[in-house]
């Protein structure tokens, strides 16, 4: 895929689309004193278009934090608003896929293996009515671009873990999500896709204009992708660091190294994830 | 040759040698105890010439298939009943397992007692010794709905209706699927079963028919209709699932 990104200067960041307020879940009964916290005091701010990278070390709370943002999951205490209204809360029961206004990619490509590529993409739209011509149109040309348009009539397990992925993405995309839920969407994958996905996501971010939240493990991959990266400690979660990612766009995934401010983001980032798991 | 190929040859093979097995024994113990293949394909085609034999199917695939849509049905909603209150799977687990180990052939007698030498007794064995099968199965097959595609759909916005529309239904469908190709010999005994103890038509009713007389190509005669019965039923059975279960595994 040819990778066509905007210019600094084109990459805008809006006003905020979603805010987490003193978010916090825990497990347990807090009257018997067996309350445990994952994650505690979430306070961030996303704003439209912006592309935001969280971190934190194994059973920080990273999937539990997506997982409430999409309401799969009810927080124990805090507020979840999309552009100034609350959606999601302690007080809210969770109704994911109310609005239809979070995408969301998890770590497994969850295709339905009974169904076609295709009708994986379309799924979305058909959940939603009778999708209109303009609807397919899209569908047809978000295919294309992530390069499963001649895949389009096989079925999940005839494809590689790098194009499942592409589907997956491509299925979440399809209905226009303004804000996109990234669970480790590239981690069981070799290298070498791995590098061609996240350039493909890129791009796809480049002409899509979504909001991201996107977790990951791996520091080259949040610092080439993110315009911020947000830290989680260990447990329960709390947001230790917010780093905004000073490194110019276009950017190469593969040589992201190369960039001149990449050491000083890494070993920030790296020290502070030592030091969560180390508190 | 292909596979597909040799797999026939090899079950054609099959055929050969039990044919040559039976006529082998028919000559060692006599027309009594085994009746010649030739007697008992002769027999068949006399019935089918004189429209007995198609009688006796139809009844018998009538009975089958009411019955095997009643238990199929049945099993079905009570396996999604239990899975879906867990205070109600709890109360009529054991209820159900004792139901279970109940032979259903031995309630022939009892269901003639309540409901008449009828349709009604036949019809209801059938869907007994289906249900429990096709229960055991989908209550299985309902466990192992992946609760990520759920997760899934719920968020791309599906609702309950369209859940069960798009991620049960065809998560369930092969067992349900595997539930009928397990209980359909099982059916056909029932059926059978019904037949010679109350029925005016049917291959049970035609064998009962023929062991009364001491007429042992007659019986031979239902044994083959039923084992062809279950063949055809079979292929059927596999023909559905391939058209509506959707996996290509």
């Amino acid at each position: 895929m040819k990778l066509n990104m905007p210019t600094p200067a084109a990459t805008t960041i809006g006003c905020p689309l979603l805010e987490l307020r003193q978010l916090g879940i825990s497990y347990g009964d807090a009257a018997s004193g067996e309350q445990r916290w994952v994650l505690r005091d979430i306070d961030l701010v996303v704003r439209e278009g912006e592309f935001v990278t969280v971190m934190g070390s194994s059973g920080a709370g990273k999937s539990t934090l997506l997982n409430v943002v999409a309401q799969t999951l009810q927080p124990s205490a805090g507020q979840i608003l999309f552009r100034g209204t609350p959606v999601g809360g302690a007080d809210m029961a969770p109704n994911p896929g109310s609005n239809r206004q979070i995408g969301y990619v998890t770590q497994d490509d969850n295709l339905l293996p009974w169904r076609t590529v295709w009708d994986n993409v379309m799924f979305p739209l058909t959940i939603a009515g009778r999708p209109s011509p303009a609807a397919v149109e899209k569908a047809h040309a978000l295919l294309k671009q992530v390069g499963l348009d001649r895949w389009a009539n096989h079925y999940p397990h005839q494809l590689s873990g790098g194009m499942r992925k592409r589907a997956s993405l491509a299925r979440t995309l399809v209905y226009s999500p303004p804000i996109v839920l990234m669970d480790e969407p590239f981690g069981a994958l070799d290298a070498e896709t791995r590098a061609q996905l996240q350039a493909d996501l890129l791009n796809l971010w480049s002409t899509e204009r979504k909001t991201i939240l996107f977790v990951t493990h791996d520091i080259n991959e949040a610092v080439a992708l993110g315009d911020r990266i947000v830290v989680l400690s260990g447990t329960p979660g709390r947001v230790v660091l917010e780093r905004q990612i000073d490194i110019a766009r276009p950017r190469d995934p593969e040589l992201i190294f190369k960039a001149p401010t990449f050491a000083s983001h890494y070993d920030a980032i790296r020290g502070c994830l030592r030091g969560a798991g180390h508190a | 040759m292909s596979f597909q190929q040799k797999s026939r040859l090899a079950g054609l093979v099959g055929l050969v040698g039990f044919a040559i097995v039976w006529e082998l024994a028919s000559r060692l113990v006599g027309d009594y105890w085994v009746p010649g293949i030739a007697q008992v394909f002769a027999r068949l085609f006399k019935d089918l010439v004189e429209g007995r034999l198609l009688v006796d199917v139809a009844a018998t695939t009538q009975l089958l298939l009411a019955g095997t849509a009643i238990g199929t049905a049945c099993g079905c909603a009570l396996a999604c009943l239990l899975r879906l209150s867990q205070r109600v799977d709890s109360l009529m687990q054991p209820l159900i397992t004792a139901l279970m180990s109940v032979p259903k052939l031995g309630l022939v007698p009892l269901l003639v007692l309540w409901f008449g030498t009828g349709w009604a007794p036949k019809v209801m064995l059938v869907a007994l010794t289906v249900l429990f099968i096709v229960f055991s199965l989908t209550y299985s097959g309902l466990a192992t709905v992946d609760p990520r595609l759920t997760m899934t759909a719920r968020v791309l916005g599906a609702s309950p209706l369209q859940l069960t529309r798009s991620i049960v239904i065809p998560s369930v469908l092969p067992f349900v699927f595997t539930g009928l190709q397990v209980a359909l010999p099982w059916a056909v005994s029932a059926a059978l079963v019904a037949e010679y103890l109350a029925a005016k038509a049917g291959v049970g009713h035609g064998i009962e028919q023929a062991r009364q007389m001491s007429d042992s190509v007659g019986v031979y005669c239902g044994i083959v209709l039923a084992t062809v019965l279950v063949l055809v039923c079979n292929a059927a059975l596999a023909a559905v699932r391939r058209l509506t279960v959707k996996s290509p595994f």
